[in-house]
């Protein structure tokens, strides 16, 4: 059984292996066996509309589909990575303008072949999100370890 | 959301002149993935150019997921933008998507389809393919609202 702090070392490693996640700005918040909450600044790069403050909802796409890809990754053991199947977002409302945004997510159900996860994107309360998803992930067998000795060669 | 001024204009220009490759310039996570809107014919094509940045997988290479769902939900907007009768701001309602194959690091087309236009709310359909159009990488649907602003 892995602790909440290996698996949060293990998930900021994983992302910030991941260059979009990194241009982003992406970090793990809190990670437990229960799920994770990664957490993305804001940056006006990321507008909609510019001057507005507001988050575009891809960049919000991209934090759920990283955020529920992790889920799916600490829940397997040897830490697979997760090729995302599909993914589906329902914008609840828009995010408050210049504030950091966040996404918990979970793995709710692991069989053989896939992963499935849900989760919100919200800002200070989690019982208050502005958007809700759920993604399911295909299980390779390739594990996060393995994957690293390749990225070393 | 309100229309801001200077960007209705390019997009009434746009429409007027079927040039539409100002567009994304404006729209700041548009420019930020670095995607583009060309005319094709009296249609749209978006174009998210190969970069680096937006690498998901350094091992495979592969795409990330996330942006190629934000390119192809942003298409859809713009593609709302560009061809209803009336040029509004859509809001996005819901999105879902569906992976097919891993995206390469390497160019990535879509095109829209405007399923249903409703009076207050639009379902549109997205395809994004890399080498050939007939092996989409990934498919999409999105419900925009389209009240009045």
């Amino acid at each position: 059984m892995n602790t909440d702090e290996q698996l949060e070392s293990v998930v900021q490693q994983f992302l910030h292996a991941i260059p979009h996640c990194r241009i982003l700005g992406m970090e793990p918040e809190h990670v437990t066996s229960e799920g994770v909450v990664i957490s993305m600044p804001y940056n006006e790069e990321l507008e909609a509309n510019p001057g507005t403050g507001i988050i575009h909802s891809g960049a919000i796409t991209t934090l759920m589909d990283s955020a529920f890809g992790m889920s799916a990754c600490i829940a397997l053991p040897g830490f697979e990575t997760c090729p995302t199947i599909d993914l589906r977002i329902d914008h609840l409302g828009l995010p408050d303008p210049f504030k950091p945004v966040r996404c918990f997510a979970e793995a709710y159900r692991v069989t053989k072949t896939v992963v499935f996860t849900r989760g919100v994107a919200y800002q200070d309360d989690r019982d208050e999100p502005f958007a809700h998803g759920v993604g399911t992930f295909m299980r390779t067998g390739r594990t996060l370890s393995e994957m690293a000795k390749e990225l070393a060669k | 959301m309100k229309l801001d001024e200077s960007f209705k204009d390019v997009l009434l220009q746009a429409r007027a002149t079927s040039d539409y490759s100002h567009l994304t310039e404006l729209l700041p996570y548009a420019k930020k993935i670095g995607m583009r809107c060309q005319s094709l014919g009296d249609d749209a094509l978006f174009v998210l150019p190969e970069n680096q940045e937006n690498t998901g997988n350094p091992v495979l290479p592969a795409l990330h997921g996330g942006v190629l769902g934000g390119f192809m939900e942003m298409s859809a907007a713009i593609h709302l933008m560009l061809f209803m009768d009336e040029p509004k701001i859509p809001k996005i309602v819901d999105f879902s998507i569906d992976y097919l194959r891993s995206s390469r690091i390497q160019d990535v087309f879509a095109e829209c389809r405007v399923v249903r236009q409703g009076s207050r709310i639009a379902n549109v359909s997205i395809t994004a393919w890399q080498s050939r159009r007939e092996t989409p990488v990934a498919t999409a649907r999105g419900h925009f609202r389209l009240d009045s602003q």
